[in-house]
């Protein structure tokens, strides 16, 4: 007997409660879809979009029926939908679990729109569950790897400060750890901070991080939803090796002017959105700015009343509706952050990003998205005190261009298609001297410049009921230009500045190295049953863009450097293969998922190199292979009074340098762990729904201590105490582990007479308390090592703690 | 919550904490160690031989070594050991003064040890030491907020002409004059206070370099040294050496690895830490060598401080002035100067001289 699949069923299902329901309820006037004068006689196309009212955007996995057949569709994830049906009088039902449901009379004379606005039904949220994703995504994808998350999702999750935050929920998901607390950047099956493309509404960004990696740069106020793609990678995605953030960003509503805001301890941001031109037009501007200062000016250390932290960031989003097939998104990005350590050294570092799309719809299978950005990445290192004072600045100036075709060949086949071109621009690493005691030189260390071009074709369809099959294709293209002074060695094997015999200046737009290749990307999946289903993936991908760093973790002054005659690109093959099971009527997903990545060209830094103002970085970088391989479980509880998900993750990564002499090979040529693997990773992050809002959220976490040099022996020389180190991360800091709790509560715990005359008021408050930390346990950042009074034993190692006590936190959030 | 409770835990973040831990590593010893240093004055001209010990002890000294000092000419002198792993140049056979190149050769049992040749380069910075008294916060151990009065050192240089290459390391050195306790003599008949000199290093408080090839500075003005608590040491004359060391790029490489090592606080900012390369190399290539062998232009520059320059009141634990020390140090049995430490009534240095660190009975010439 042919099965019919659970995507077709759960609709089916729908269509038939639609219809049955539909009976009972009124139907809005007829209104007419097509143009009256053409007469068409075929099927015609029916476009639209289901938006909510309240929210002011297209609502994801809304439908739309026809009454009486078996005709309809399930929303995109912007809130569109496109079916066909024959010319003829109907009546069409949109729903949307928690909106009332609307049926319009309509009179299809041929191809036209039909929106439709819903708003929320005024029941008690306590048996009511909005759904982010279709129920069985989980099983019915053919994506394996792929976490999406909306921003509501984590908005009551107990943070840090009380500052909700992109990056710090993805590290709660399997697959994806970091080096630290605090530190910069995340790592994803097992590949480094800078082998995750980051983009905000398709544009690229370098550093997504604030206060050195303690808050993402994403105000939550101003994102609707994040994906992270950590197995199958579609081939429009390209650039990086490890994974893709794609976030996007609100749009303003259609509805009314709304305003958003957050009151925190250490931040506060605020946002407006809404109409202008009646509708054509929609426009959200947020904002966000720390005043963290008062907490450090709370120390008894002179160095840290010294010191300062501060950050903000604006969003500004303008969409032009031009006309049925046609919009306009203006959006512009601006973050800027201050970090200064009582006066030995601080860091600048700030992100411009300028991003103009364009989608039309060409007919109803068709539809393109141009998109042109400009952005800009400066940072900078200071040291405003002594004969060393001097300020370092470099940074990345770039145009990024995409042109992308969606192709619909029905329900179950997609095509993408397109090209794509990022321009960089490296800019030169200057240093100049501050004030007149310093006796540093100003110097100029120059840079290359860059295009990488990408041509690529995604095709996705539904090969039967079980099978399903994303082929992919990209092929990426790295050209590395002057101006540039590329220097020649007498051994390319082992390069030393000693043994530079010739230099060769390119001039202006010369073409120095070129590189490129084919990357396949092909995901698969075979359902079992309605609710289990086997996936797999095979990646490879590229990755000219490479940063540079030899401290413990990144950080916003580390060196970017594009792949050049030396640095060759970095190349990922990725497997995965997992098992996916919804349980309880999806009410439970499950999946269990082993991945293996093998890298190649993958740098890591000679001991004791200093990396600033290094013009001839080639002698002091090795490049090596790498390989990373894990299983990771993951148990979501989607519905209910408790919702939330279980992780795990067992996993290794190494690195094997072995070049052609001691000075070019590290651990002996032997593999050995990097320095952010962690064997095992455990994240429980939970909500209990007590009433309305109220909630009871918390967050526990455990990892292995990630891997370290460590003294094995120690020496004097004249009267200091000497370490003796050991290979290559051949140790391990102690393991982590921290419990997070908060409670966020709004008007629903109010007595139920002041609740009831308060429910009409526009103005909602929520607030959360939350403590992080709560077992005030000391989790070690890094290990260090201090010599002791006594000159002749071992050196003791010392435990960094970074936030080593609980931290109690509350943030009021608002809205009207 | 009370706000002030509030503000600590707050302040918290502020204050991130470090404190030790047993971090089980293998503790692996057995490997050679040499360090050297050959310079054109009287100071240095010392080479130290040891091995690095299991279990995360000293090392040990190596004392049947043959150390060799060789010039250009390949002319040779033998250094002559001096304490346990110590060997000297006694016998000054060879000259040592600017342009004049070194090298060393170690020889134990059947293995041979030897360093490249490397020039003494001229001291190029003058330098000029200042202080001044001020009162610095530290935290003790148990998380007590102390302030104490301090003497920082500063110092200026000037360097001019400017060599278009140069490298220094500056090291710090006290020496001071120890007198033992005067005991009242009605109940210590037969004591005799004696009077010690202290000379102590002050470099363990960090690595003090400068690259000539990037600081291009004629004047380096009122840089920070280093802080010295103050206290009896300064009761009489309490001198300050700054020594400077004219380095070769390769010393100048070796030290400033040590300072990353040393000055390490486990921030996201260190440098991973890792074993520094030895100049000295092993006939055996396969036998890695630790330490160096520096050969260094030398110039001292002195402060002399007395009591006159610290208008401060300094306690003398040493001091038996007031009726309550004296009934305490007459209580103990009579002429029974070692109970008066066995009992605390007087710290051990009060007593035994040559119980001080950094005790020398050897008068420095600038005394």
């Amino acid at each position: 007997m042919r099965l019919i699949s659970a995507p077709k069923v759960l609709f089916a299902c729908l269509l038939c409660f639609c219809s049955l329901s539909g009976f009972a309820q009124e139907v809005e006037p007829q209104i007419i879809i097509g143009d009256p004068n053409v007469s068409s006689t075929g099927r015609v196309r029916i476009l639209g979009k289901i938006s909510g009212k309240e929210e002011g955007t297209g609502l994801f996995s809304a439908t739309v029926a026809v009454r009486g057949l078996n005709i309809g569709a399930i929303t995109d994830q912007e809130g569109n939908f496109e079916f066909s049906i024959a010319p003829g009088e109907y009546v069409f039902i949109g729903q949307f679990l928690g909106k009332k449901t609307r049926r319009v009379a309509v009179r299809v004379v041929g191809n036209g729109r039909f929106d439709l606005i819903l708003e929320s039904e005024s029941v008690d949220l306590d048996e009511v569950t909005i759904e982010a994703n279709a129920p069985d995504r989980n099983v019915a994808s053919i994506s394996s790897g792929v976490n999406k998350v909306r921003i509501q999702e984590i908005e009551s999750l107990p943070a840090f400060m009380g500052e909700v935050d992109v990056i710090n929920s993805l590290q709660t998901l399997p697959g994806v750890s970091t080096v630290g607390e605090g530190a910069s950047g995340f790592n994803v099956r097992g590949g480094r901070t800078d082998q995750n493309l980051i983009l905000q509404d398709g544009a690229l960004l370098f550093n997504a991080n604030h206060v050195l990696g303690f808050f993402s740069s994403f105000n939550p106020d101003a994102t609707e939803a994040f994906t992270l793609f950590k197995g199958n990678m579609p081939a429009q995605y390209g650039g990086r090796i490890s994974s893709v953030l794609d976030v996007r960003m609100k749009e303003g509503n259609s509805e009314r002017i709304k305003v958003k805001g957050g009151l925190g301890m250490v931040a506060s941001r605020l946002s407006l959105e809404g109409p202008l031109n009646e509708g054509k037009t929609r426009i959200m501007v947020a904002g966000r700015a720390s005043y963290s200062d008062w907490v450090l000016q709370q120390s008894k250390n002179i160095d840290v009343v010294n010191s300062s932290v501060r950050f903000h960031d604006i969003n500004v989003k303008i969409s032009q509706q031009l006309n049925d097939r046609n919009k306009l998104t203006l959006s512009y990005y601006r973050s800027s952050d201050y970090f200064k350590f009582a006066n030995d050294f601080g860091f600048r570092w700030n992100t411009n990003l300028l991003n103009l799309n364009w989608r039309s719809s060409i007919n109803d299978n068709l539809v393109f998205s141009s998109r042109l950005v400009r952005g800009t990445y400066a940072s900078q290192l200071f040291d405003p005190s002594g004969v060393d004072a001097a300020e370092v600045d470099s940074g990345m100036d770039y145009w990024q261009g995409n042109q992308t075709f969606f192709y619909s060949l029905g329900d179950k086949h997609n095509i993408t298609f397109g090209a794509d071109w990022v321009g960089y621009d490296a800019l030169p690493e200057t240093s100049n001297p501050i004030g007149e005691d310093s006796g540093i030189l100003p110097e100029i260390v120059q840079k290359e410049k860059g295009d990488e071009f990408g041509l690529f074709i995604n095709d996705q369809f539904d090969v039967n009921s079980r099978f399903g099959i994303s082929l992919g294709l990209r092929y990426s293209m790295f050209s590395n230009k002057g101006p540039y002074t590329v220097f020649q060695y007498a051994n390319n094997e082992n390069k030393d500045i000693s043994e530079i015999t010739d230099t060769i200046n390119y001039q202006k737009g010369d073409r120095i190295k070129q590189y490129g290749g084919f990357e396949p990307r092909i995901g698969l999946r075979y359902k079992l049953n309605e609710t289990s289903s086997l996936k797999a993936s095979v990646n490879r991908t590229r990755q000219y863009v490479h940063t540079l760093s030899n401290s413990t973790s990144a950080t916003p002054t580390d060196i970017l450097q594009l792949s050049n005659t030396y640095f060759e690109p970095l190349i990922s093959n990725n497997f995965s293969l997992g098992y996916f099971k919804n349980l309880a009527d999806n009410k439970w997903e499950f999946s269990i998922e082993a991945y293996y990545r093998s890298m190649e060209n993958l740098l890591d830094y000679k001991d004791f190199v200093d990396l600033l103002l290094n013009n001839h970085l080639e002698t002091d970088v090795l490049a090596g292979k790498g390989r990373a391989y894990g299983l990771e479980l993951y148990l979501k509880k989607t519905k209910g009074k408790l919702t939330g998900w279980l992780s795990y993750t067992l996993s290794k990564t190494e690195i094997q340098i072995d070049g052609s002499s001691e000075e070019t090979t590290i651990n002996n040529g032997d593999w050995y762990p990097a320095n952010f693997d962690r064997t095992h990773n455990l994240s429980w992050v939970s909500t209990v729904t007590l009433k309305g809002a109220t909630s009871f959220n918390w967050n526990i976490n455990y990892s292995t201590g990630r891997p370290i040099n460590a003294i094995e022996s120690n020496y004097l020389t004249g009267s200091i105490v000497v370490p003796h180190f050991s290979e290559r991360n051949q140790y391990r800091i102690p393991d982590y582990f921290r419990v997070d709790l908060s409670f966020t509560f709004g008007r629903d715990i109010l007595k139920d007479e002041i609740r009831i005359k308060r429910a009409d008021k526009r103005y909602k408050g929520t607030v959360t308390i939350g403590v992080y930390n709560i077992l005030s346990r000391k989790n070690a950042y890094s290990v260090y090592f201090k010599s002791r009074e006594s000159t002749g034993s071992l050196p003791e190692a010392y435990r960094l703690t970074v936030l080593g006590a609980a931290f109690p936190t509350i943030t009021y959030n608002f809205q009207f | 919550m009370r706000s002030s409770y509030f503000i600590l835990f707050l302040f918290l973040l502020a204050s991130s904490c470090s404190e030790i831990i047993d971090l089980k590593t293998d503790q692996k010893g057995g490997e050679l160690v040499i360090f050297g240093s050959i310079s054109n004055s009287t100071i240095g001209n010392y080479v130290e031989v040891s091995r690095t010990s299991d279990g995360g002890e000293a090392p040990a000294p190596i004392s049947d070594a043959i150390v060799t000092l060789f010039n250009q000419q390949d002319q040779s002198e033998r250094l002559r050991m001096v304490s346990p792993g110590k060997y000297e140049v006694i016998d000054n056979v060879l000259r040592r003064e600017v342009g004049d190149q070194f090298r060393l050769e170690v020889i134990i049992g059947d293995k041979r040890y030897t360093s490249p040749l490397q020039k003494i380069n001229p001291v190029v910075a003058q330098d000029e030491m200042s202080f001044r008294e001020a009162i610095e916060t530290n935290i003790t151990s148990t998380g007590t907020e102390i302030e104490e009065w301090v003497v920082q050192l500063y110092t200026t240089s000037v360097i001019d002409p400017l060599p278009n290459e140069f490298y220094i390391r500056w090291t710090i050195e006290e020496a001071y004059t120890h007198f033992e306790s005067d005991l009242p003599r009605s109940h210590f008949p037969r004591w005799s206070p004696s009077q010690c000199y202290v000379i102590n290093n002050l470099s363990e408080q960090g690595v003090f370099l400068l690259d000539g090839t990037t600081i291009r500075n004629t004047e380096l003005k009122n840089r920070y040294l280093v802080s010295r608590k103050i206290d009896r040491s300064f009761a009489s004359k309490h001198y300050f050496n700054l020594i400077q060391s004219a380095l070769n790029e390769e010393s100048h490489k070796y030290w400033s690895r040590v300072d990353k090592l040393v000055a390490r606080a486990g921030s996201i900012f260190d440098t991973p830490p890792s074993a520094i390369p030895s100049n000295i190399y092993s006939a055996d290539s396969s036998e890695r060598v630790l330490g160096h062998f520096e050969v260094i232009g030398v110039d001292t520059t002195r402060l002399l401080m007395t009591n006159n320059d610290i208008p401060i009141f300094f306690e003398d634990p040493c001091k038996v002035d007031t009726p309550t020390k004296f009934r305490a140090v007459t209580r103990v049995p009579l002429e029974c100067v070692s109970c008066l430490v066995e009992e605390k009534i007087l710290p051990k240095e009060c007593i035994f001289c040559a119980l001080t660190p950094g005790f020398t009975s050897e008068r420095p010439s600038y005394f």
